[in-house]
Formats: C-alpha cells, structure tokens, sequence
C-alpha cells in the first residue's frame, strides 16, 4: 500500500482530449486501425476488383450478420460476462421465420415480428438466470446454446423452408440508396451502442461492472437491471441478424449461424476489449469486425473456402488476446 | 484449556453391512451358475462363456451375453467388496461403481426371470409395483451401505443418499429404463442397451478427461474437433499402410500434444480457456476440413476394428469405459497429482501457497484430456466401416454436460470422474429411449442444455446454503 | 538470551514509487507471542510477506535459526518451518479437514513402484495434530466448507503444525471471529508460545497487544519505531510511537441542535445477524454504534442501504414507511452508506477520481442518459477542494492514492448526493492519523451545521465515546444497550459487548464449545 507521500502519478492532464488521443494511438485499437488501412492498401493494389464499391458492399453484407451481433457482446464482455448462445439464438429466429410463415400460416410480416421477439425473450432468459440465480454466463450461455440449438432442431426437424415472397429478400439483398439495407442497419445499431457506452450512465455502469461489480453496488448503479438489459439486447440483435440471415439466403436451416459466436467474440476481442472486462470501445470493435471480414475476403481471394478460415478466425481469437495480454503487462509496468 | 467437542461421537470402524454387497455378489453368482433354467438348449445358452455371438440375429430375445455379464459383474463386485472391506475406508469410486453394477446385475437378473417367466415376451409392466418397490429399496440399501458416509452419523440418510449425485444418476437411470420400458419393452432388451452402452462408450471416455479439466477449473470446448482429427489421422494411417497398432497408437500421442498446446497457452500465455478452446474447437475442425477435403476414410483392414471386438463376449468399449474409470477414479484419489487438480480447482490461491503449481496442473489436465480424447478417438474411428469428415456434432457438449451432470461442479474444485461415466451413460439412454417413445432425437440437445441448467442450479443453490 | 528464530536486519523494500521498508530491525525469540503494530501501509503487511517468502528484499538480511536465508518463493519459507495465516483464509472448501491441512505434503506410501496417498495416516495424523490444540472431535472427513470461519482457521492452525512450524505468522486473525472464538484463539496461541513456537502477530487493536503479547513492536511510514516489552509500556506510549504525537485533540465534536426523527428501524429481522432491531436516528444527531466483529453491525446497515433485502420489520424515512431493495433505492431515500470494505465496497479502484465521486449521483447530473461531463468534473474538484485530497487530479486512478484519501472519495461520493441519513461503517479504519481527524471533525461538522443523521459504526470506543451523542450497543444480532453521551464509560460499553460477565477478567477455564 502506497504511503502518502510518494505515490507514482500519471501525467496529469491539461484536457480530457489530450490523453484521449494519446491514449487511442497507442492503444490496441490505434495499433489496428493503422494495420487495418495497411490491409486495405494491400487488397486494393493486389486485385483490381477489390476497391469496386459491389465488392466493398457485398463484404458488408457478410459482415452485417455478425455485426449487430458484436455490438451487444462488446456489452457483454465489458462487463467481464460472455454469451456464447448468438449463434444458437440467430439460428432459433430463423428457424421461427419459416416454421411460423410456412407451417402455422402467419404472415410474413408477423412471423418476423415474433421471430425477433423470441430472440429478445431468448436473451433475456440468459440474463434472468445470470442476474437472479448467478449462474456464471460461461455456464449459462453454453447450456442456452445446446437449448436454443436443440429447440431449432427440434422444430425445425432439419427439414429447411424455401419460397419466400419478393419484397422479404429486400432485407438481406436489396440496397437503400444504393447502400445494403442491412448495412444501413448495422450502421445506425453502431451509432446507438457507441453513443451509449461512451456517453450515458449505461456505458459508465458497464464499465464499473466490469472493474468492480460490488463496489458498483454498493455505489447505487442498478446492476441488476443493467445485466439483464444487455443480455436482452444481445438476444434482440440475435433475432435481427437470424432475420436478416434468413432474407439473404432465402432459405432456412437448423444449423444456422452455428459458430457465429466465435466471430463476433473475436471481432470484439480484436478490437481491445479486454476479455477479463473493465474496457473497451465499440470503435475498437467496428475495426474489428471489418479487420476479420477483410481477411476473410483476402483468403477467398486467394481461393481458400470459407470453410478453412475458421481455422484463421480461431487463431486470431487467441493471438488478439495475447496481444491485448501483452500490452497490459506493458502499460501496467510503466 | 478449551476442549472442543462435536454433537456427535465419529462414525465406528467396521460397519457389517459393509458385507452385503459381498453376499448380494455371491448369491448372484451361484444363482446364475447352478440354476437349471440356464441350461435350457432351446434358449440358446450354456454357462460358459461364449467368445464369439451371431449378433446379426435379432430374433435373439435372449439376454444370451447378460447372462455372461451377470457373472461377470457379480465377481467385480465381490472383488470390489473384498477392496472395500480391506480399506474399512468406504472409497466414494468403488462404491459408486459397486451400486451401478450392482443395479445393472439386478436389472439383468429381474429381465431374464421376467422372460422366463413369459416364455419370449419381456413385458415389464407385468410384474407388480411391489417388486419394483422392492427392488428400488433394495439398490437404496446397497446404496446407502457402500457409498460414503454422510457428514453426520444419523440413522438411515435418504437425503444424504439422494444428495449423492452418483446414487441420483443411477435411480434416474432406473426410473427412465422403467418408464420408456413399459411403453416400449424392446428398449430395455439386452441388446439394445449393449448397443448404447457399446456405441456411446466412448463419450465416457471422452468424459474422464473432461471431468479432470472441469474439476480442476477449466473447460475445454474443442473435444469434438480434436476427436474428429485424431479418427482421421488413425483411419489414414493404417490405409496408408501403417500397422494396426500404429494407428491405434497415434492419437494417444497426438492427443496430448495437442493438450498441451491448448495447456500451453493458458497457462504461460494467460489466455482463458474458454477463449483458447472456442478457437481451437475452429482451427481443429478447419484443419480436419481442409486436410481431407471432405472425403470420408474407408477400406480400414478387419484387423482396425478395435472397437468391434468382444473380449469375454462384452465389446471392448465396454471394457474400456469401465476399466478406464476405474482406474481414473483409483488415480484421482490416490495420486498426489490427482488431488492437486482438486486443489487448483477449489482454491488456486492455496495451491500456490501449498506448492501446488497451477501452471503444471493445467498442462497436466489437458495432456491427459488429450489422451482420453485420443483413446475415445480410437473407439469411435474402429466402431464403423467409415469413418466421417466432419467431427461428430455438438459432441463436446454431450462430454461438458455428462461431466456436469455427473457431479463435477462447474466451479471446479469438486466432483468424480465415475459420476461423469455414468451421467454419459443416462444421457445416452435418454438419447435412445427418446427413438423408443418417438420424439425426435433432434430434440435431445436441448435436453442437454436443460439438463445442464438443472444440474447447475442444484450445485449453486447447494453451495449458497453452505456457505458460513 | 537465545538465539531468535528469526532475525530481520536493515531489510529495505521498495516498489515502484514506494519505499515501503526502510531499514527494518526485528527478531521474535522461540516461545514468544511478538506482536506487531501499526496502521495499514505502515509496513506490516510488506514485512510478513517477506519472511513467509512471498517477496524477497532488496537489501538486508533475513536470519533463521541463526542462519542466513533467502527465499524465492513461499514454499521454501514453508519447508524451514515458517507458517503463515493470512485474513483471506487459504483453504479447499469443497475438500475434507484432513486434506486441506496435508496438501502438498500429504503421507504416501509405496504400492508397488508407485507413490499413492495414504488416506488413513493422513486422517489419524490429522487428528492428532488437532488434539495437540485440544481440539478433539472434529471430523477430519468433513468438508471444510461446512465449518464456520473459527474452526476453519483452528483448521489451519493444524495445518501449520503439520508443517512443523517453528514460527508461526498470523495476520490479523481476530478480523472475523466472535467472541468465543477470539478466547479460544487467545488458548491456542498461548498454548503454541508455551510450546516454543515463535509467533508473531499482526494486529492494530492495542487490546490484543495487552492480552496476549510477550513482545511488541511498532511500525510507521515503512521504518521500524521500536520494540518493547508489553510488561513496561502502555497504551498512551504505543499510541504516541505509532502517530508520532500525542493524541489530546483527536476528536473534536461540535455541539449543535438535535432535531426530529429522520430515521427509524422498526424490528428489522435479516437472518441471524439483525435480529429485531429497532432505533432512531434524528437529523443532527451522531449515533455510534459499538459491538464486536460478528455482532451484525455492518450487516444490519446493510440491510438499511438496501444490499439485502429484510426478512421482516420496517424502514422508516422521515416517517413515512420505505422499502428499499436495492441500494438505488437507497440513494433515493437520502441514504448514503460509506462501507467498512473500502476496497472492494466503496471505489471501483480502476477508475478515475472524477469516475468514482460521481458514482452515485450519475443520474442526477445527466441530461437524459447523457452524462454531463462539466458537472463531473466539478464536483470532483469540489470534493477534492473540501476534503483536502492528495492527489494531482480529477483524473488520478484512485488505486495508487493512500487509505486516508481513498477514503475521503469515497465520503466525497457520498455525500455528492446530498444525504439525509449518513451511515458510516468504520470510517477511520485504516486511515492515517492526520485524516483520521479532519474526517471526525467532517462528521461533527456534518451532523452540527447541515442537520445531516449519522450513524456511525465503529470498533474503537475512544471514537464512540468521543463522537457520539447517542451510543447504542449491538451483541450477536442485537441491541443490547442505549447509552447518552453523559453516561457513558468505555467499561459500561465494553460489558455490554462483551457477556454479562465483563471485560477484563478473561477466565482460563475448560468450557465446552460445540462445533457447529
């Protein structure tokens, strides 16, 4: 414990915008952004097709599914939780998309509303149990991903739903002025989450959970509430992307958005969010997001199947936290 | 000076009801060996056992191999009650194992009288509650004798009984057996719960490592994919023309090589292990796409099928899901090392300060979950002619719940790899019994997932009221 | 005189920006009970965790049994026969008695080639080990979980034993002990000491000095003061090594006007700790509230501040009936509570200054949702300004400031939100002198000039007597007395926390306790 008089110090600022630059530039996220325009420069001159705004836009489309889904889990780890139940909860929207539409006979527009629905109930579910029971999200996530997978399965019997009217492909296919429709959501979903982590009394109560849940307790912030919240809002994005996956593949699948969990946790961990929790940014995310798509399009480039960069995503998922390991034990010996 | 004293005295040395189990064993055994019914020709059956069984005939309504299982079975348990009885120390594995074989002997005995008695028809529903009754109170006092003493000598402990998650596994798997058996009889022939027992051993397998991991506090997501690697890479092998043993041998080194690169990383380079796993569960499986190009292994030589094998006339999955856990369980609570998982897993902190290096324990686990999952491997690559491309679905969930399910806590620091076997046991024959009653088995992972949540409730609300 | 078991010389110890042991001299005899005294960052802490090895000095010696050691991990101190029990006790909750006190050197025996536990000399030798404490009868298959925390740390007492420890280290053992139990601790160490077992124990209650010490040695500010026989000093001696000045104007309390109830506990009932509670509090009234470690204090202002909900009974603000089921609640009520835990209950140690004095108001000053930095950083200033903060800025990361200005953000969060009822759990516990008194003159200026009701929780009489206008006593979950101001004595108030028999006269007589 430190004696009063001699107490290491930082150094002590003229403005809040000062240390916010130094701190980004030198921060993983710095580091990413610069290595992100590096990539950029690298696809663009080794393939004449890359820089077209169709390529540029059709790699947003890919990216939007596990986009929206990345928000919420910034969110999430923030807090030091996790969920690994997305990619089921996508899967049990999409699934609930065909089966209400095709089997039960709703309209469309119906079947879509519920299908987001049961998403939002699905994380919410996650989070009723994280907050009242305290079951560790580890735990809890990974049971609802059995659950919520087995429960598509179940319903969907893997048999799949074609034959979607017109107008539904508007979502995952269509363009508004000229932008993919889902992008445009992805978009205003990215201004929402930032806004609210850097700037309300939301984002502040996420960082305080994240370095210290007690101390935030017992300071007033309504933890509760807030856990739950994010795991509901992570359950909601589910919902939207299974809706959005359904629309741009015009059918559906049992095993859909199976693994997408990974993606959206590394995009998240790339982008500095420290899986231990206490920081993070959804800027840092959005870079790492659109970092692992990149990648994802220079290796299809070059031939390799999608199948095969899983192996890539993996290991970026564990180098991404070595490095964010070894910059803390840097920063921290300064 | 102050003397502290308890409410109640400490529990005696030698209990004599230690020595049921013994004469249950014996009686069995004689029963079995003397009867006359035994050597009835029609049925198709001699006292000896049969090395070699047509088991393409299905007509075969008799429990033909259950009747060389009953000796079997009844001589472990006079061996194990013989251990017992030398150690006065009632041994949690052994005794648990005691009471599952102990019920599998009487589910067989109560079978094969029952199909006697109706000459070709096994209808369970035949016989009365009483028996049941009967026979349920008869396991709860094996039960009660041979599993470990409560914390505090009382006279007879249901709840104590039932608060042992060994003991609750086996009467949930005796009630399923019972309610699907009485709607559909076939499921609880002998052949169909060999063929699950032999087709899902090696989920078992796969669960004794997981139970080491669990317990010791991490997790491990990515089994399914190294299983799936290791199959290929054994199957490969011996079509390259590798010797047999060769193939049998290579996963049992690659396996923990494997784990410790998985260990490596999180213990020196501080990545969680469920970061670790999740990316490897994708780096394993892209490695197993790209490398075969989704063709499937075939033409292994006869001589692969290491899992079609029938030793003393029981399959050698068999064989190994039980002697493997057995010796697991004797490893866990007799080798230091064993103890040091419990350690690390309960309190990392005082393992440290015990000099119990948490490092090392966490290379250790997964080394020895890799040679499990590479022993598991082994079965599942020798069980089929084919051997898939792909990694058996959702597979490291069905090992994470059996383990969980079975007792290890979540939290680390607690539970038995013999309860992790029999948990994948149940788990499988809810898996089956769910084809009998027709429900689809897509449904059986969110059974899982259910299953889980339940088992992790209990374990919470359990340690919340134990908490001073 | 014999050679010490231990001799520490001119041990110097610096972490990055502290040098936090200058020039250490200490020894502990075999057969002693040292004591060692000294405020929180005083040294104590650094000083143990190298001798049981968790360090190593930067210069200096360590001498054991008269011979040069070093060690490069906690284990080495271990295996020469050093034991150490930490606050945090370091056990397996989900393992048996016998096996979390032979972990890591547990008895073996050969079976064949390979070495396996021996499970029943490990268990008879675990009862053995008990009775040498007399502890007889406790169940050494059991799980250490199911023991409450005073047979959890006889628990590791043993286990220091096994170890064959010849000095035994004990860092504030009576933290979280009840009565009882703190007697049959004082029984067992006395018992180690008459063994020839060199103890050293850390404390900062004089009174345990006084009880159970051959030797004491005070610390302050990382450099050694001096050492004494308890037999020739007393506590006015002790205080004034430990502050460096004497202590006559320590409590100043300003008088001022009592006015209506603000606060009222009507049989409060939570579990066995608040057990029929009822008081009042009224606005510019300091109400103190005594009883030992374990009486349900903490736990009964918690159920007040809304951490846990009350089983029955009512919460009165004001008059008016509340309930409150959360500290947000709380907070709207006009109750602020400035925890005994400050690490861990009262700042998030990560954030900044501004981050955590605006914790509790971040509602009140945003617009909407939105935060209002501007008002942030004013009332950090603000705070900084009027509680005469060390540190350079809003922006300091309050992990790196010292107890006493630790503690004063978290008063400055707290009473940022404008309180009606302030309820303070050992507000000066761990802070240094200095603070110590501007934060009493804080509370009587609070109560006196802005009416605010105060309860304060505290364990050291002098403060209750010095500060407050009203003390209620509080024993296992109850209150057993009321006295004013005027009535009353540190003896009248120790009886009351104490049994009906009375402080002073501990009897050293067999008496049977059970284990529950």
């Amino acid at each position: 414990m430190a004696v009063a008089n001699e107490v290491t110090q930082q150094p002590s600022p003229q403005r809040s915008l000062r240390i916010w630059v130094q701190d980004k530039a030198l921060s993983q996220v710095g580091i990413l952004f610069i290595i992100l325009i590096v990539t950029l420069a690298v696809l663009a001159s080794s393939n004449d097709n890359f820089l077209t705004s169709q390529n540029l836009f059709n790699q947003g489309r890919l990216l939007a599914e596990v986009g929206l889904m990345a928000l919420p889990m910034t969110f999430i780890i923030i807090t030091g939780g996790i969920d690994l139940s997305v990619g089921s909860i996508l899967g049990l929207s999409a699934i609930l998309v065909g089966y209400l539409w095709d089997t039960v006979g709703l309209p469309l527009e119906i079947a879509v509303v519920l299908a987001v629905l049961v998403g939002c109930l699905a994380g919410f579910l996650n989070g009723l149990f994280i907050v009242r029971v305290n079951v560790p999200p580890l735990i809890m996530t990974l049971a609802t991903l059995a659950f919520y997978r087995g429960l598509a399965q179940g319903i969907s019997e893997a048999r799949s739903v074609t034959g979607y009217p017109e107008w539904f492909f508007g979502l995952g296919q269509g363009n508004i002025l000229g932008v993919p429709t889902q992008l445009w959501i992805l978009f205003i979903a990215i201004i929402i989450s930032a806004v609210l982590l850097a700037r309300t009394t939301l984002g502040r109560t996420l960082y305080a959970i994240g370095n210290n849940k007690v101390g935030a307790r017992f300071s007033g912030l309504p933890v509760e509430r807030v856990t739950l919240l994010i795991y509901t809002f992570s359950g909601l994005m589910a919902g939207i992307s299974g809706v959005i996956f359904v629309s741009r593949f015009t059918t559906t699948r049992s095993d859909m958005g199976s693994g997408l969990e990974l993606d959206a946790i590394a995009a998240v961990v790339l982008g500095g969010t420290s899986i231990f929790g206490g920081k993070g940014s959804i800027i840092g995310t959005v870079i790492g997001l659109v970092m692992i798509q990149l990648l994802k399009n220079g290796l299809a480039i070059n031939g390799i199947t999608s199948d095969a960069t899983i192996v890539v995503i993996g290991s970026i998922l564990i180098f991404a936290i070595l490095v964010n390991n070894l910059i803390q034990r840097l920063r921290k010996t300064e | 000076m102050t003397a502290i004293t308890t409410a109640q005295p400490t529990s005696t040395r030698f209990k004599p009801l230690t020595l049921l189990p013994l004469v249950l064993a014996i009686l069995v055994f004689v029963v079995f060996q003397f009867m006359p019914f035994v050597n009835q020709p029609e049925r198709g059956s001699t006292t000896l056992p049969v090395l070699t069984e047509n088991r393409a005939n299905n007509e075969l309504e008799l429990p033909t191999s259950g009747l060389i299982l009953i000796p079997i079975a009844a001589g472990t348990l006079f061996l194990l009650g013989l251990w017992n009885l030398a150690n006065e120390q009632i041994m949690r594995a052994t005794s648990s194992m005691t009471a599952l074989v102990g019920i599998i002997v009487l589910e067989y005995y109560v079978i094969f009288v029952m199909d006697y008695i109706n000459k070709g028809a096994t209808h369970l529903g035949s016989m009365g509650i009483a028996f049941w009754a009967l026979l349920l109170l008869a396991i709860i006092m094996i039960a009660q004798t041979v599993l470990p003493r409560p914390r505090v000598e009382r006279e007879f402990q249901l709840r104590s009984l039932l608060s042992n998650q060994e003991s609750a596994i086996v009467i949930a798997l005796v009630v399923l057996l019972l309610t699907v058996g009485i709607s559909n009889p076939r499921f609880v022939s002998t052949n169909n719960i060999l063929d699950v027992l032999q087709g899902n051993a090696y989920i078992a397998v796969a669960a004794i490592g997981m139970s080491m991991v669990i317990i010791s506090g991490n997790i491990d997501i990515s089994v399914g994919s190294l299983l799936g690697l290791l199959a290929i890479v054994s199957g490969r092998l011996v079509t390259s023309g590798a010797p047999v043993w060769v193939a049998w041998m290579a996963p049992l080194i690659v396996g923990p090589a494997i784990g410790a690169v998985i260990g490596f990383v999180i213990a020196y380079l501080r990545v969680p292990a469920i970061v670790v796993t999740l990316g490897m569960f994708s780096i394993l499986k892209g490695i197993l796409i790209i490398w075969t190009n989704g063709e499937r292994v075939t033409d292994m030589p006869t001589e692969f099928f290491l899992a079609q094998m029938r030793p003393l006339g029981i399959s050698m999955p068999i064989w190994f899901m039980i002697v493997l856990t057995i010796l697991a369980a004797i490893w866990m609570r007799y080798s230091p090392v064993g103890r040091s998982f419990y350690a690390v897993g309960g309190n990392a902190d005082a393992a440290r300060l015990s000099g119990i290096s948490q490092r090392r324990v966490i290379m250790q686990v997964f080394m020895l979950n890799g040679f499990f999952v590479g022993i598991a491997s082994v079965l599942y690559a020798t069980q089929l002619t084919i051997i898939q491309a792909t990694p058996p679905p959702s597979l490291e969930l069905f090992v994470i719940t059996s383990a969980v399910v079975g007792g290890v806590s979540i939290l680390g620091g607690k539970g038995t790899v013999i309860g992790a076997m029999l948990a994948a046991i149940l788990l499988n024959t809810i898996r089956s019994g769910m084809i009998f009653i027709n429900v689809s088995p897509f449904w059986i992972q969110a059974v899982q997932g259910i299953l889980i949540l339940i088992t992790v409730l209990i374990d919470l609300l359990r340690r919340r009221r134990q908490a001073v | 005189m014999t050679v010490p078991i231990l001799q520490v010389t001119e041990i110097h110890k610096r972490f990055p920006g502290v040098h936090a042991l200058r020039g250490v001299n200490f020894d502990v005899q075999p057969g002693e009970i040292h004591a060692l005294l000294g405020e929180n960052g005083a040294g104590k802490s650094t000083l143990i965790k190298m001798i049981a090895g968790v360090h190593s000095p930067d210069s200096g010696q360590i001498n054991f049994d008269g011979k040069p050691v070093s060690f490069s991990n906690p284990r080495e101190a271990q295996q020469i026969g050093i034991a150490t029990i930490y606050q945090e006790l370091s056990l397996y909750p989900e393992l048996s008695v016998a096996e979390n006190m032979f972990m890591g050197h547990a008895p073996k025996r050969g079976l064949g080639p390979i070495q396996v536990l021996d499970w029943r000399r490990m268990e008879t030798r675990a009862k053995e080990l008990l009775a040498e404490l007399e502890i007889i009868d406790m169940d050494v298959q059991r799980k250490v979980g199911t023991f409450n925390v005073g047979n959890r740390q006889r628990v590791e007492i043993a286990k220091a034993l096994s170890l064959n420890a010849r000095l035994l280290i004990m860092d504030e053992p009576t933290a979280s002990l009840t009565e009882s139990d703190v007697e049959n601790l004082f029984s067992i160490v006395r018992l180690l000491r008459d063994r020839g077992v060199g103890i050293i124990y850390i404390t900062h209650k004089l009174v345990e000095v006084f009880e159970l010490a051959d030797r004491v040695t005070v610390f302050r500010d990382g450099q050694f003061i001096g050492t004494k026989l308890v037999s020739q000093t007393n506590e006015q001696e002790l205080i004034s090594m430990m502050v460096g000045r004497t202590i006559d104007t320590l409590f100043p309390k300003k008088p001022g006007e009592i006015k209506d109830v603000v606060l009222e506990v009507r049989n409060l009932v939570h579990g066995s700790n608040t057990r029929d509670i009822s008081f009042k509090v009224r606005a510019g009234e300091i109400v103190g509230l005594a009883g030992l470690v374990g009486s349900g204090r903490s736990e009964t202002a918690q159920v007040i501040f809304g951490v846990a909900k009350p089983e029955s009974g009512e919460i009165l603000v004001g008059g008016k009936p509340v309930k409150i089921n959360h500290p947000s609640e709380a907070v709207k009520h006009g109750i602020a509570y400035v925890p005994e835990d400050r690490g861990l209950q009262g700042l998030v140690k990560a954030m900044t200054l501004r981050e955590n004095v605006s914790m509790a108001v971040l509602n009140a000053i945003s617009s909407g949702s939105f935060i209002n930095y501007h008002k942030e950083q004013t009332i950090a200033k603000q705070a900084i300004d009027q509680f005469a903060i060390r540190a350079y800025g809003t922006e300091q990361i309050v992990n790196k400031l010292s107890g006493g200005n630790q503690q004063k953000v978290v008063i400055g969060k707290w009473l940022a939100s404008e309180p009606r009822i302030l309820i303070m759990d050992e507000p000066t516990h761990g802070v240094d002198v200095g603070a110590k008194s501007e934060i009493h003159r804080l509370m009587s200026e609070l109560a006196a000039d802005r009416g605010l009701a105060i309860l304060m929780i505290s364990s050291e009489l002098p403060e209750i007597l010095g500060m407050s206008d009203r003390i209620l006593v509080m024993r296992s979950g109850q209150i057993v007395a009321e006295f004013s101001r005027e009535e009353a004595t540190q003896e009248k108030i120790g009886a009351a926390m104490m049994s009906a028999s009375g402080y002073g006269e501990i009897k050293h007589e067999p008496s049977e306790i059970t284990v529950v």
